[in-house]
């Protein structure tokens, strides 16, 4: 018998708090009204993750999200304050609307060494298109959001969550990411959680290859003159090229935590597999089915299971489930 | 010890066999995150470990499963006991 331990780094999606001032159309939240924890609940879950990351050996990164984080503030510097002392983590990102993000905000913000990113959602390159999405005067307040964070030297990104309403403007977002000045932009595809949102979001296979492939001829040409990141890391993406893409990480490197402690292998693969609170983190991570399927490659089906590119690919598995109903499906969204 | 003895598994623990096209062998600790990597015998002896089975049974079970000299296995099983009763991995009933 010899003991083993994790190595290298761990990240978690943690939506501490569920109500939010947006009610955007496309959103995979089903609430927007249960209570946040208390804040001695907070710090066990918090304190759970740095009991872990130290046990593992690993270095952990950690998101806090909602809802809209900013909405409870003091939650939410509490949280940022705990990783801030912890060794075990290294990383804090911040994903927000970005409407409640004003100057003071920010200039909180840069006072912590370990915020490494704050991502702001915008769903259009235009205003018409992102308020419709995600309600009037949006789109203005979300870059003024970007602007204030990066005068004060934050690291900020861009989430366009790319689907059938704002499709047409997935090349201008590139644009408009490098004109804002942001340091880094991720175009995720919209993963539909119910037969009314594949009906209105979803995006066939043929016409995603032709953005994808338009997205990365864009890329080279905007990551070769700005210090723009265009970020290609999701399955998917080494279709077109090797050198892009990943695996994905959930349950084997990454976890989402819900505002009543809930885990999920991803925050869009709603397949509960325990509560932090009342299973602990380490039960959750050993004795899930789930995220043991996850992690076993051999197991997928379909298109999957024999494809070439499964090293940096491997499809998503939280579209696959709400698609096919099976979570080792094939990528409904494949091309080949 | 004795071969009557009966033993079960710790709650604090769980065994999981990774389906990969190699197999390997874990022992989880719940509480505390301990892991620990089990050989094939190792793993079998504390499967068929339930509350319910002697140490013989256990023995004449894993005998059949695998092609082992009759008193090695016992050295093997009762090691193994030994080593899981100091580290709270079974409970002696």
């Amino acid at each position: 018998m010899g003991k083993d331990n994790q190595k290298e780094a761990f990240y978690f999606q943690w939506h501490f708090i569920e109500s939010c001032n947006l009610r955007c159309t496309h959103c995979y939240q089903k609430d927007y009204k249960s209570e946040h924890l208390l804040q001695k609940d907070l710090f066990k879950i918090a304190s759970d993750l740095d009991n872990t990351m130290s046990k593992w050996k690993k270095k952990g990164r950690v998101s806090l999200t909602g809802g809209e984080p900013f909405l409870k503030p003091e939650l939410l510097f509490s949280l940022i304050e705990f990783f801030e002392r912890s060794v075990n983590f290294y990383w804090i990102g911040i994903l927000s609307n970005g409407t409640l993000i004003d100057e003071d905000t920010a200039l909180k913000l840069s006072r912590y060494k370990k915020i490494s990113e704050i991502q702001i959602s915008i769903d259009g390159a235009s205003d018409h298109t992102h308020d419709q999405i995600r309600g009037k005067s949006t789109f203005n307040k979300a870059v003024k959001a970007l602007k204030f964070l990066k005068e004060y030297g934050l690291f900020t990104s861009i989430m366009f969550t790319l689907h059938k309403q704002n499709k047409d403007e997935a090349i201008q977002i590139l644009e408009l990411a490098e004109k804002i000045g942001v340091d880094a932009i991720t175009i995720e595809r919209i993963t539909p959680m119910s037969k009314h949102d594949i009906n209105e979001f979803f995006i066939n296979s043929e016409e995603l290859r032709n953005i994808y492939e338009k997205l990365y001829e864009r890329k080279k040409v905007i990551e070769k003159r700005s210090n723009l990141k265009i970020r290609v890391s999701r399955p998917l993406w080494a279709l077109l090229d090797d050198n892009l893409g990943g695996f994905c990480p959930a349950g084997l490197t990454s976890l989402s935590i819900l505002q009543d402690g809930t885990v999920l292998p991803c925050r869009r693969l709603e397949i509960p597999i325990g509560n932090i609170l009342t299973d602990g983190l380490y039960k959750i991570w050993y004795t899930s089915d789930v995220l043991w399927k996850l992690r076993n490659k051999q197991k997928l089906t379909g298109k999957c299971n024999d494809c070439k590119y499964i090293h940096a690919c491997g499809g998503c598995r939280a579209i696959a489930y709400t698609v096919n109903n099976d979570f080792m499906a094939e990528d409904p969204q494949c091309w080949l | 010890m004795q071969k009557s003895d009966i033993f079960k598994l710790s709650d604090d623990w769980n065994l999981h066999k990774e389906d990969l096209k190699d197999k390997k062998y874990y022992l989880f600790n719940i509480k505390d995150g301990d892991v620990v990597k089990l050989n094939e015998v190792s793993f079998e002896i504390l499967r068929v470990i339930d509350g319910i089975k002697t140490l013989q049974d256990i023995h004449n079970i894993i005998f059949c499963e695998f092609s082992v000299n009759r008193d090695v296995l016992w050295k093997d099983v009762f090691s193994l006991i030994k080593r899981c009763i100091h580290e709270n991995v079974i409970i002696k009933l």
